[in-house]
């Protein structure tokens, strides 16, 4: 703008003296005519202006340089200094036709912006302007109300703003504690639903990502057991299935029983066994009467199948002696049995 | 004294006729079991007396014939239900006989009744075996039975 307005001022200027101009062109075309003339009847004037013959222009400026220019100046400035240009040029000079007419693009082209910018005092310039006068006459709700915040934050590039932030800075001067004491977790919490999230996460591939070995090799172990309840747990456990499950003839086979039994205190642990009850459930468990009543039973069958044996050779030895003292010839054995029946 | 030829299976389906020495054995063993029912019944009725008058309590006594004729009863119940039921007492399971009939079967109520009368009141009959060639005693050549050895299913 001040540019644009110096120009402007500039141009009406010179626009103005066009007159003057006019009647100082045509002053200076008549004194070169009568120079000329002069010049070539005047052999001082023709020495004094030696190597420039036939150049009329450089000799009238010769001439103007060496007499009539102070001459004019004086007339100029004399003339200038009665003259109230700024009225003349309001009062006949038609403002808007000439800046119609003006090629502003051009003009600002040929104008070095960076050079009037450069000396230009902008900090004294600034310091005079009330700043706060400026921003309370500004409407900035209806300023933001015009503002497309969501093209615009479209247009930022969030990727770079982050690149550029120091978060490591920002975070060392952030007052954690104080914040979290303002916080209410409980309400925050209550509000959380948890199932959803629950839901959403994928436990496996987080499982997946994490260093097991690691974080078990940073255990204490130990400390963690001497924390641990464990007759709960070991209440809860299903030691029966545990039992199914195990291979115990492979765990016995890798057992070596002497040092073990090297160390048993015998007489201790036969003072200590109820070997009298021990008994007495092996007998019920083997049915030992039982075994003793087959036994005996058995003894009774063979005792009985010995009696039967000797009664039938009696009975055949008495049926012999009995046909030898009748001298019969068949043998009292009841063999003739069918025949008699049959009688 | 030639030795005695060896018994043939007792377990087939044709059985040998028992001889004088098994029937007497057995004969013994039921005269002992008859003696052991009728002193059960003997101390039954002791035992019964003495919870009924334990005050006045007395043995119970008997005459001999009545004595006599209990067991002889008692005999005679053994006898026939033992014969009729399975064909033998206990003193013929135990030597391994059976009492069959005419027709190889187990004798009937009324045949197993008539030989134990028979047999109780005419033991002697009994010997009578020894000399019959087919080891039978009188009741057994009256009645048309024969007493055979049978070990299968015996005590």
């Amino acid at each position: 703008m001040l540019g644009s307005a110096v120009h402007l001022v500039v141009g009406a200027a010179w626009w103005a003296t066009g007159p003057l101009r006019l009647g100082a062109r045509l002053t200076a075309r008549t004194a070169e005519a009568a120079l000329s003339e002069a010049r070539n009847h005047s052999h001082w004037l023709h020495s004094r202006t030696q190597g420039r013959a036939g150049d009329t222009r450089g000799s009238v400026h010769l001439f103007v340089q060496a007499l009539l220019r102070p001459i004019i100046a004086r007339v100029v400035d004399a003339a200038l200094a009665e003259l109230d240009l700024t009225t003349i040029v309001l009062e006949n000079v038609d403002l808007d036709a000439v800046a119609a007419q003006l090629d502003v693009e051009a003009v600002i082209n040929r104008v070095d912006l960076d050079g009037v910018v450069a000396r230009v005092d902008l900090d004294a310039a600034v310091r005079r302007v009330d700043l706060d006068r400026i921003v309370s006459r500004i409407d900035i709700d209806a300023i933001v109300a015009g503002v497309d915040l969501d093209a615009a934050v479209g247009r930022v590039d969030m990727d770079a703003i982050i690149d550029r932030v120091d978060v490591g800075a920002i975070v060392n001067k952030v007052d954690v504690s104080a914040i979290v004491d303002k916080v209410d977790v409980d309400a925050i919490v209550g509000k959380v639903n948890v199932d959803a999230i629950i839901d959403r996460v994928d436990i496996d591939a987080i499982v997946a990502g994490v260093d097991l070995d690691s974080i078990v090799l940073r255990l204490d172990l130990n400390k963690i057991a001497d924390g641990l309840a464990l007759d709960p747990l070991v209440a809860k456990v299903n030691l029966m299935a545990v039992v199914d499950r195990l291979d115990i003839a492979a765990v016995v086979a890798k057992v070596d029983p002497d040092p073990i039994v090297a160390k048993v205190n015998f007489d201790a642990a036969m003072a200590q066994i109820d070997l009298i009850g021990i008994a007495q459930k092996i007998i019920d468990g083997i049915d030992l009467p039982g075994i003793i009543r087959d036994s005996t039973g058995s003894l009774a069958s063979e005792a009985v199948h010995g009696v039967r044996v000797q009664g039938q050779h009696a009975d055949d030895a008495v049926g012999q002696l009995v046909g030898r003292v009748f001298r019969r010839r068949a043998a009292l054995d009841g063999s003739t049995l069918d025949r008699s029946t049959q009688q | 004294m030639m030795p005695s030829a060896a018994p043939r299976a007792a377990t087939g389906e044709r059985h040998r006729p028992a001889g004088i020495v098994t029937r007497l054995a057995a004969m013994g063993v039921d005269m002992a079991v008859v003696v052991i029912i009728g002193a059960s019944l003997y101390f039954l009725v002791a035992g019964a007396r003495l919870v009924w008058t334990p005050t006045t309590f007395e043995w119970p006594t008997a005459p001999f014939w009545g004595s006599l004729g209990f067991e002889l009863v008692i005999a005679v119940l053994y006898l026939t239900a033992s014969w009729a039921m399975t064909g033998r007492s206990y003193g013929d399971s135990l030597l391994g006989l059976r009492v069959l009939s005419s027709r190889q079967r187990i004798p009937g109520w009324s045949l197993a009744f008539v030989r134990a009368v028979f047999c109780v009141l005419f033991p002697v009959g009994l010997f009578w075996v020894a000399l019959s060639p087919g080891r039978r005693s009188i009741q057994d050549v009256v009645l048309r039975t024969v007493v055979v050895y049978d070990w299968h299913g015996a005590v």
